[in-house]
C-alpha cells in the first residue's frame, strides 16, 4: 500500500493505518527529537507521541505538495522546539530557587570534557541555530530538507548553519588546541 | 583553513556524541494509540460556524449557571439515592472531588483519564449496575428518554451549559477562569456518567467525550493556554463534540430553564 493510500486511510480514521504511518517514520521522528532533546530520553520520547499525535491529528490538512516525512519532521521540529522552550521556563525558575538558597564559595565545578561541553554547547544554541546545526552536522539532512521542513530558503539555512558552527567554536575554545594547529 | 580544521574537529565530535538509545516504539505507541482513541474520526456531520460575538454571549451565559446545574444533579443524586438500591461507588466519591496524586501536566491527565477509560471499556459506566443482578440488570441500555425526572433534567441542564463554554472554546473567547469553571463541570461530568443517564451508550459516549475536553480546559494554564487551546480545539472538531451535544439537547431550551 502506498504512502498515499495509508494517509487516506488515517484520515478515514483507520487506527492500523496509523500504525503502518508510525513504524515507517518513527526512527527518524524519535532521533530527530532526541538530538533536539541534546540526548534527554524522556523529552524525546514526549516530543516524538506529541508529534505523532498531533500529525494524525492535522493530517486532513497535510496539502501532499512535499514528502509527509518533511511535514512530519517539522511538526517534529515545533514541538520539541516548543517543549524545550516550556521545560527552559521551568528549569529557570527552579534553578533561581537553588541559586538564592546557594550559600557562596561552593565546590567548583569540575572541567567538562569535550563530550559534555559539546552536547552543553549545542543545547546552549538559540533554538533555529540549534534545529539546523542538529539536522545538518548530526542527523545529515541536506540543506533542501531543513529548508522545507523549517520553512525556510536553503540560503536562510546555510547562514544558520554558519552562525552555529561560530557560536559552538566560541563555546569550545579551550579545546581551540585540537583544531587550530 | 582553521575553518576547515574545526568543521572537521566538529563532525568527529559530534560522531562521537551520545549514540541513539533503543527507541521505546512500542511504549510510544500505547500511548498514541491511546490519545488518538479519542480523536478519531466519527460519522457525525461538521460543526456550524459561530461567531465570535454569538459565542461571547453563550460564554457568559454559561458563567452563570455552573452552581445551578450541579444544585439540580445533587437533587437529582438526592432523589436517586433514596430510591436507588445501593450506597455510592469508589468511582462516585473520585468524581465528587476526591482525587490524591493527581497529575500535573495536560498529558498526565489524558494518559489517566484515558486508561480510566480504557478499564471502564470492559466494565461500562453505569449507575444501574452498582449491584451486579437484579433491578440494575434491567436499567442497561435504557436509551435517555426512558430516563425521566430529575437525572434527565439535570443532565439536559449540564449539557446545555456544556454547549455555551464548549462554543466559547472553539471560536477562542476564554478567560483566565476557564480552567475553573472547567474543572466544575468536569466534577458534574463524571457524577452524570455515574447515573442512570449514562445507561444510554449514545449518551455516555458524549459526556465521555465531554470529560476528556474537560480535562483537558481544567489544566490550561495562563502562559500555555494558546498552545493547548488549539489543541482542545482540534479534539472537538476531530469528536464532533459540539454538534452531538447540540443534537442532545431540546429544540426548546426554555424545556430545561435556560
Amino acid at each position: 500500500m502506498s504512502e498515499s493510500e495509508l494517509i487516506d486511510r488515517v484520515i478515514a480514521g483507520d487506527p492500523v493505518a496509523e500504525r503502518a504511518l508510525y513504524d515507517l517514520h518513527v526512527d527518524r521522528v524519535y532521533r530527530l527529537a532526541y538530538r533536539l532533546a541534546a540526548g534527554d530520553r524522556d523529552l524525546a520520547q514526549d516530543f516524538t507521541q506529541e508529534a505523532f499525535v498531533r500529525a494524525f491529528d492535522r493530517l486532513p490538512e497535510f496539502q501532499r505538495r512535499s514528502a509527509l516525512s518533511t511535514w512530519l519532521h517539522s511538526i517534529t521540529v515545533s514541538v520539541s522546539l516548543n517543549g524545550l522552550r516550556r521545560r527552559d521556563r521551568h528549569t529557570r525558575r527552579e534553578a533561581d530557587l537553588e541559586e538564592a538558597s546557594l550559600v557562596p564559595g561552593g565546590a567548583r565545578e569540575a572541567e567538562p570534557d569535550l563530550k559534555t561541553r559539546l552536547r552543553r554547547a549545542i543545547a546552549e544554541l538559540p533554538e533555529h541555530y540549534r534545529a539546523v546545526f542538529v539536522m545538518y552536522d548530526v542527523e545529515g539532512y541536506t540543506h533542501e530538507e531543513i529548508g522545507s521542513t523549517l520553512g525556510v530558503p536553503v540560503g536562510t539555512s546555510k547562514a544558520r548553519l554558519s552562525r552555529a558552527r561560530e557560536k559552538l567554536r566560541e563555546a569550545l575554545a579551550e579545546f581551540a588546541g585540537e583544531w587550530a594547529i | 583553513m582553521t575553518d576547515d580544521r574545526f568543521e572537521e574537529f566538529l563532525r568527529s565530535a559530534v560522531h562521537d556524541l551520545d549514540p541513539v538509545p533503543d527507541i521505546p516504539r512500542e511504549e510510544m505507541w500505547a500511548r498514541i494509540d491511546e490519545a488518538r482513541r479519542f480523536r478519531r474520526p466519527s460519522a457525525v456531520p461538521a460543526e456550524p460556524a459561530i461567531g465570535p460575538a454569538k459565542a461571547g454571549r453563550r460564554w457568559r451565559r454559561w458563567a452563570v449557571w455552573p452552581v445551578a446545574a450541579a444544585a439540580m444533579l445533587a437533587i437529582g443524586f438526592g432523589i436517586g439515592r433514596t430510591t436507588g438500591p445501593d450506597r455510592a461507588t469508589p468511582e462516585q466519591a473520585l468524581a465528587a472531588g476526591d482525587q490524591p496524586n493527581a497529575p500535573a501536566t495536560v498529558t498526565d491527565r489524558i494518559e489517566e483519564e484515558s486508561s480510566r477509560r480504557v478499564v471502564s471499556r470492559g466494565e461500562p459506566r453505569r449507575a444501574g449496575t452498582r449491584s451486579a443482578s437484579g433491578p440494575a440488570e434491567s436499567e442497561r441500555e435504557q436509551p435517555a428518554d426512558a430516563v425521566d425526572g430529575p437525572y434527565r433534567l439535570a443532565a439536559l441542564w449540564h449539557l446545555s451549559r456544556a454547549e455555551g463554554l464548549l462554543t466559547s472554546v472553539a471560536v477562542g473567547e476564554v478567560d483566565d477562569q476557564v480552567a475553573d469553571w472547567a474543572g466544575e463541570m468536569l466534577t458534574t461530568t463524571r457524577l452524570m456518567l455515574d447515573s442512570p443517564v449514562a445507561q444510554d451508550p449514545r449518551m455516555a459516549r458524549l459526556l465521555e467525550d465531554l470529560e476528556l475536553i474537560l480535562v483537558q480546559l481544567a489544566s490550561t494554564t495562563a502562559e500555555r493556554r494558546d498552545d493547548e487551546l488549539q489543541w482542545i480545539q482540534q479534539g472537538l472538531q476531530t469528536n464532533n463534540v459540539l454538534p452531538r451535544l447540540r443534537a442532545a439537547l431540546p429544540a426548546d431550551r426554555a424545556l430545561i430553564g435556560t
